[in-house]
């Protein structure tokens, strides 16, 4: 049995309180260290870049603490701060720098007056290297456009995928920037159209992006001594991208259609650019990403219930409307969040945008507050609603600045045609001055602050509560779009779609006190998806044509270290084996059906869906708007598998089913098992099934022995994950 | 152009990082598991690891935090490379309620409300985790000492840390 979490921290603060154990003064032996490390570039080649002022600030406290060290070296003899496991190196590294200390201060010191002699050891910007600083986090949300070159590296660390010099790595390409189209350079950066006040940096093309893209990938497991797996054959790849860009596995046919086709160097291309842009998917698309981005706005069971103010159809419908005609992503953010009209299709002043503001109002709109950060900034500022956040720099006042942009906000009720409105009307504040319209919030020592409108680190607004002369929300909208945060986020989103892990995790909680595993992956695919004007199917197939996408899932002994699910970060050298979301074992068991073309009409489609997918989420009625997800491999979850009438149809032999097809065709007994394994998990039966169909064969009947092997097939895990 | 609040950079100086954070960091690392000395291992990685590449002190909220992520990642990856390397089981959660009860201070306040809370306690429940704790005496002779089983010294002890928990966590509310 664990022990509860509080214990080991107990534990550990009573051995210090009555045991004695309390924690030793380490200061000099880590200064030392770090010296030595700083300044003896041949004990562990190729060295970290360290700036000038860095050196400066070391060299100077080497000095103190050298001072210190004489001072009290009779308590450092005595207590040796190093085991010999793992860091054995540190006995003999305190006895070495003690001596090179002197010849260390004055190599620093003398950096700090004379000029370097060599250019390529000046100060190295900070935005050039790869693990951030808390202030490095925040350096790059500032920074519009950097060039982009590969940066120095001593070694992999524990925390986070590195980029590697190129020095050390001659056999490493050239940064496809930098070799095709030269770095991105400040002369490059154009006016954007709408957000006059953006810089926009130049679109690259696709390919270049991809390269990009490869070659981030290919340093970064250069740098932690990976080899990726190997590449995942095409069956494996179609399935998945099948998956990722449409919501469920490929038929048979479109399977063997691109298995079968010429191989080519862009037979991939073409199946991503067929998916995303051929008139046959274009419906299958806009479904598969609206189901996504209405989960995601306002939940799986949001504007369903019969108290709800949002309507789930009416959201749909807009984003369906949307991804038909791949809107641009800020455009479609912009309108979510300043949307007015009514809810439900069909009514007058019908805006199905509304829906998500209206699915994330309570008392004083905290939970839109919330979401609106969360969702489209990939900041998490619900905790800060009550204190100041333990790990990063959001404060109480920043909460409920954010909030006072939605204080215009009003729901018009008509409980005779259901439909609600959203609209804004001015706002007074407490003091009902609507020049002076503020909001209140009470801090946790019980006193009251007051708060304006203001966006997240930015410049105080206008107080004015009238609509007419400070639309609040509008002015939100703008903000939001016009920040670089809007791009990160979505980028870091969509990544952790393709490939099961985003850069930060969450993905959701960007910032300097989360780390990405990979900045300069992530600030420029983020400036390209603002550059190539938020087109999303531009990202998608990015991401789906890049070098991580296409690997095996296959852990191999090469790169057993890319274990992101034990809490690492990831390297993406393999593909993340991950389950399906419910949504796309509904759509998949259509397809093994034989019902991915359904008849009826599209609200009976959409009712038998959403009656399924039901049965896993129900609402937690939290602040948060969260909700439990029953589809998690548990028993519920299995006997829904197993039992549920989809499963039944699909297994049937009497329906239309994939099943039923192959048992009336004129194929061999094995043809036919093959061809069940081929639609289900997108591969042939190894040597060890086709044995045991053949054990099966001589206890029952072909027929049975098909059924059995089909049930067998859909419930199993390797039908369900996305491999 | 979005930009952190309250900027309060004021570049680095690593002595000062040190003797504000080591404490801890060497604390966070006993509450996951580490032994003092491997907490002293670990520490002093911690610090070599951040403090050879660029770094600003943005303010000491983050500045502990990122220590914190950095030893974390240090600690598991040491833990998969070599299996004498101990850790607690539910490491996450002990993360998080690291992360809820110390922010800044390195714990000292943690430690003064427990050495408050620890006089709360009933007389017989603190003599059981001082014989624990001070004097390291074996469970089996703690319950000798009490004249209970073994298994009720466990008991005792697990609720006493219990009580101990719900009043630190009392206090801080």
């Amino acid at each position: 049995m664990k022990p509860a979490p509080h214990e080991p921290i107990l534990d550990a603060c009573l051995e210090e309180i009555l045991g004695g154990q309390s924690p030793p003064d380490l200061s000099s032996s880590i200064l030392e260290a770090v010296a030595q490390n700083v300044t003896e570039p041949a004990v562990t080649p190729p060295p970290a870049p360290v700036n000038k002022s860095t050196k400066e600030r070391l060299a100077q406290a080497v000095v103190q603490s050298t001072a210190v060290t004489n001072n009290t070296a009779k308590v450092s003899q005595a207590a040796p701060r190093r085991s010999s496991e793992p860091n054995s190196k540190w006995p003999q590294a305190a006895t070495i720098a003690s001596i090179l200390t002197i010849g260390a201060c004055i190599g620093l010191i003398a950096l700090k007056f004379l000029p370097p002699s060599n250019p390529t050891e000046t100060e190295v910007p900070l935005a050039e290297t790869n693990e951030q600083s808390p202030a490095q986090g925040q350096e790059q949300q500032h920074s519009d456009h950097r060039e982009i070159k590969p940066t120095p590296k001593s070694s992999a660390i524990a925390d986070g995928p590195k980029a590697t010099s190129p020095k050390s790595n001659n056999n490493q390409p050239a940064p496809p920037f930098g070799s095709e189209t030269g770095p991105i350079q400040p002369a490059q950066v154009t006016s954007a159209g709408d957000n006059s006040s953006a810089k926009r940096i130049e679109p690259f093309e696709d390919k270049t992006i991809i390269k990009f893209v490869n070659h981030e990938l290919a340093s970064s497991w250069q740098a932690a001594s990976l080899t990726p797996s190997p590449v995942a054959t095409d069956a494996e790849w179609c399935r998945r991208v099948y998956l990722r860009l449409l919501g469920r596995i490929p038929t048979k046919q479109e399977l063997d259609s691109f298995v079968s086709s010429k191989p080519s160097a862009n037979k991939r291309e073409a199946l991503v650019e067929q998916l995303l842009n051929d008139e046959q998917y274009t419906e299958e698309y806009a479904r598969h990403w609206t189901t996504i981005w209405t989960n995601l706005l306002i939940g799986r069971r949001g504007g369903i219930g019969k108290g709800d103010l949002a309507n789930r159809e009416g959201l749909q419908d807009y984003l369906h409307e949307g991804f038909q005609q791949n809107k641009p992503y800020d455009q479609m953010a912009y309108e979510l969040i300043s949307a007015t009209g009514a809810n439900t299709p069909g009514a007058k002043g019908y805006n199905g945008a509304v829906n998500f503001m209206l699915a994330s109002m309570n008392d004083q709109a905290t939970l839109a507050t919330a979401r609106t950060s969360r969702i489209f900034l990939g900041k998490q500022l619900q905790c800060v609603q009550c204190h100041k956040h333990p790990t990063n720099d959001w404060a109480q006042q920043n909460f409920w600045e954010m909030n006072a942009f939605f204080r215009q906000l009003k729901v018009v009720k008509n409980k005779k045609s259901k439909v609600n409105r959203l609209v804004n009307q001015d706002f007074v504040g407490k003091q009902g001055d609507p020049n002076d319209a503020e909001i209140y919030y009470g801090q946790p020592d019980g006193s009251m602050s007051v708060a304006y409108p203001r966006f997240l680190g930015g410049k105080p607004l206008d107080h004015n509560g009238q609509v007419s002369q400070f639309d609040r929300r509008t002015e939100l909208a703008k903000l939001v779009r016009q920040s670089d945060d809007l791009s990160q986020a979505l980028v870091n989103r969509i990544w952790s779609h393709f490939l099961g892990f985003g850069f930060t995790r969450p993905i959701d909680d960007m910032g300097h006190h989360n780390p990405a595993s990979h900045p300069k992956l992530l600030e420029h695919l983020a400036q390209q998806f603002s550059a190539h004007r938020y087109n999303m199917k531009d990202l998608f197939r990015w991401i789906a044509l890049s070098d991580a996408f296409a690997l095996s899932s296959r852990l191999s002994s090469t790169n057993s270290l890319d274990t992101p699910e034990l809490g690492e970060a990831p390297y993406f050298s393999r593909y993340y084996m991950r389950p399906m979301q419910p949504e796309e074992v509904y759509q998949s068991l259509l397809v093994v059906a034989g019902r991915d073309k359904p008849t009826g009409s599209s609200l009976e489609i959409e009712q038998a869906r959403r009656d399924w997918l039901g049965q896993f989420a129900r609402k937690m009625e939290t602040d948060e708007g969260d909700e439990s997800n029953l589809f998690s491999g548990n028993i519920h979850q299995s006997l829904v598998m197993m039992n549920g009438p989809l499963m039944q149809q699909a297994t049937s032999a009497s329906a239309r089913s994939v099943l039923a097809k192959v048992m009336a065709s004129k194929m061999e007994t094995l043809q036919k098992v093959e061809h069940l394994f081929l639609a289900s998990v997108a591969r042939k039966p190894t040597k060890r099934e086709l044995k045991l169909v053949q054990q099966m064969l001589n206890k029952t009947t072909p027929q049975q022995m098909l059924q059995d092997i089909w049930w067998a097939l859909l419930n199993s895990n390797e039908f369900i994950l996305d491999h | 152009m979005t930009t952190v609040p309250t900027s309060k950079a004021t570049g680095f100086d690593p002595a000062q990082i040190v003797q504000e954070h080591q404490a801890g960091v060497w604390r966070y690392l006993r509450a996951l598991g580490c032994d003092s000395q491997q907490a002293d291992d670990f520490t002093q990685e911690t610090f070599l690891k951040v403090l050879t590449k660029p770094f600003d002190d943005y303010n000491p909220a983050a500045t502990a935090a990122y220590l914190r992520r950095v030893a974390y990642n240090l600690l598991i990856s040491a833990k998969r490379r070599d299996k004498r390397v101990m850790l607690v089981e539910n490491i996450e959660e002990v993360e998080t309620i690291w992360s809820r009860w110390v922010t800044t201070d390195n714990g000292e306040e943690l430690l003064d409300r427990l050495r408050e809370c620890l006089e709360a306690l009933s007389q017989r429940a603190r003599g059981a985790l001082e014989m624990r704790f001070r004097e390291r005496i074996p469970r089996a002779q703690i319950a000798a000492s009490l004249e209970i089983t073994e298994h009720g010294a466990k008991n005792l002890m697990q609720r006493a840390k219990k009580q101990l928990k719900t009043c630190i966590e009392g206090k801080m509310s």
